[in-house]
């Protein structure tokens, strides 16, 4: 319930501002892509054609071609699968698990929640992208395994965030009266807790979404990830680099469009900050 | 206050002790016998095998190993790299050195840029000034580092070849690295400082002050910035802590022998006793960091003192 009305207050906001409008519909964009590359794209990712390499944008090839003579617009529609994989994959699974973690480790209390907060601790000490890379170095590169080490460098946040929401939820009055009437811990957690602190885990995981993106084609970017000839965008930017002095573009579009997409995420994610902390907005300085 | 100190010191040691262990764990969980993955791709007689099984401690039970694995780390014998040969600690400080450098020129950036953008934004909430400079926070916050470094190696390296594109040794090899490590930072620390200098703006005691008749600008230095500037200080210090790791993606695009670049280029070629001590190097001084950041803090702000003593 509490999510439908945070949605049509998004669209409501968007009205009055253009680059909210701009930004959702960048993400409708790409998830429309992501869906159906392949009746959108003209030409395959693997459609290698080396006299055409590099060739600059043209009408043929609107955004030019990269160093396999691939058609770049149509890589970029392939690539937008990857990078709603790459988006998605972390944040739910890391905020199921985190949330779940959390909730017990607030609402229930005592050693659990102290063994918890000590492995939080422990996984929070990891700067950046450096837990993922020693995850990666134990499971080797790939594409499924950069997943699976951004992964489980989120988790520990979602656990932090929803164990300080749910701590004060303790003390409220309405799951005091659910415990009077008789109702089990999990219930309690999954009917009263869990609905009330939604929609702050909904607003991190809307900025989690982007910054999971920039890990996971920034492990590709290192080679750690995905393999080519793929479309994943981080993988392109990599191959291109070479090619920048003679072909700019070829290393350029694909940011760009990480660029993108990273920043409509994230502008979305502040709107519905603004949505789901009003007073935000009408802070006044003196 | 000392009590609070001493509490925040006894959370250390456990946390320090954990990322041992998992540092500790990755050689021993890669696939494959320890022995042959230090030795590197040369398969050993039975008689080098049992010599390093000894060295290492691979015929003590696990948690005499990783004792002896961490005394060996804290002594600063850190071992050998299995590509190059060299002492993994001389190569991981060597880089961390450069690391250092290109931490202390970004700080000059983005500390006072960060903060006077997030001042002038709070002192303009709401009007299209504060509005333009949120929309660029967000623009500068999503830019990845791939994207930023690669649009200045092409301005300034290629086109007015002001400053070289790749590797490292003088201060010109600082400068498109720091830049690029800046923008988010930048952009980070300005919304931050928007946002906790209006967090004060709505206490009483600015009410207090305004009811007074105290000036604007003399109510925003004296109380609003002097308030505000707390949660400040703890931000741009997890900022150096975040620089000082190195930015694995900025060191490997400039070619800059830090100490990412370093982590970065031993996982590709298999050189696990360099990971090992680049990740242990890293996560020690993120800790002692954080650790830093909350202990100054409580001498920066009386509250925290005194809440902990009641």
């Amino acid at each position: 319930m509490e999510r439908v009305s945070i949605f049509k207050q998004l669209l409501q906001s968007s009205k009055r501002d253009f680059s909210l409008l701009f930004s959702l519909v960048v993400i409708l964009v790409l998830v429309f892509f992501g869906i159906i590359p392949q009746y959108i794209a003209r030409y395959s990712y693997q459609d290698v054609n080396l006299p055409e390499r590099l060739l600059p944008p043209s009408i043929k090839y609107p955004l030019g071609t990269d160093f396999l003579g691939r058609d770049l617009i149509s890589l970029i529609i392939w690539g937008s699968r990857f990078a709603l994989i790459e988006m998605i994959w972390p944040t739910v699974i890391a905020a199921c698990i985190g949330v779940l973690l959390g909730l017990i480790a607030g609402y229930v209390g005592g050693v659990f929640d102290e063994v918890i907060m000590r492995a939080v601790d422990i996984l929070l000490s990891f700067p950046d992208l450096l837990l993922a890379l020693a995850i990666l170095t134990i499971l080797g590169p790939g594409l499924t395994n950069a997943l699976w080490s951004v992964t489980i460098g989120r988790i520990a946040s979602y656990i932090r965030v929803s164990r300080s929401l749910a701590l004060p939820m303790r003390e409220v009055g309405y799951v005091d009266y659910a415990k009077a009437l008789g109702a089990s811990k999990i219930r309690i957690m999954t009917r009263y807790i869990l609905p009330n602190i939604m929609a702050p885990i909904i607003v991190q995981m809307t900025f989690s979404m982007p910054s999971s993106l920039l890990a996971v084609a920034g492990l590709s970017f290192l080679g750690l990830g995905d393999k080519p000839p793929t479309a994943e965008w981080g993988v392109l930017l990599q191959q291109s680099r070479m090619y920048l002095a003679y072909a700019p573009w070829a290393a350029l579009v694909p940011g760009f469009i990480i660029f993108l997409v990273a920043f409509a995420f994230n502008n979305v994610g502040e709107a519905l900050r603004d949505i789901v902390d009003p007073k935000r907005k009408y802070l006044r300085l003196i | 206050m000392w009590k609070y100190i001493l509490k925040r010191l006894a959370y250390f040691i456990p946390t320090i002790l954990g990322v041992s262990i998992l540092t500790f764990t990755i050689v021993r969980l890669i696939p494959g016998d320890p022995v042959e993955i230090i030795l590197g791709r040369h398969p050993p007689t039975p008689e080098i095998r049992t010599y390093y099984q000894h060295i290492l401690g691979l015929d003590q039970p696990i948690y005499i190993q990783f004792i002896i694995w961490l005394q060996r780390m804290f002594v600063g014998n850190w071992g050998e790299s299995i590509i190059s040969g060299l002492s993994v600690q001389y190569l991981v400080f060597h880089r961390f050195i450069n690391t250092l450098q290109i931490t202390l020129l970004s700080i000059i950036w983005i500390i006072p840029i960060g903060i006077i953008l997030g001042v002038i934004s709070a002192y303009k909430a709401g009007t299209l000034i504060d509005k333009t400079f949120r929309l660029f926070s967000i623009l500068g916050w999503s830019a990845p580092d791939f994207l930023t470094g690669l649009i200045l190696i092409l301005l300034f390296s290629l086109h007015l070849k002001i400053f070289p594109s790749m590797g490292g040794g003088g201060i010109e090899y600082l400068i498109l690295p720091s830049l690029t490590l800046s923008i988010g930072s930048i952009a980070y620390l300005s919304r931050i400082t928007r946002g906790s200098l209006l967090d004060v703006a709505v206490q009483d005691f600015i009410r207090t002050a305004r009811a007074k008749g105290l000036s604007k600008t003399k109510i925003m230095i004296n109380h609003v910035l002097r308030n505000g500037l707390l949660p400040i200080v703890t931000i741009c210090g997890m900022e150096f802590g975040w620089l000082l790791s190195g930015s694995f993606i900025v060191e490997t695009i400039f070619s800059y022998p830090g100490i990412g670049g370093l982590t970065v280029q031993s996982i590709s070629s298999r050189d696990f006793t360099v990971v090992q001590g680049c990740v242990f190097l890293i996560t020690i001084i993120f800790c002692t960091i954080n650790l830093l950041i909350d202990i100054f803090y409580v001498y920066l702000d009386p509250r925290i003192r005194y809440e902990r003593r009641s």
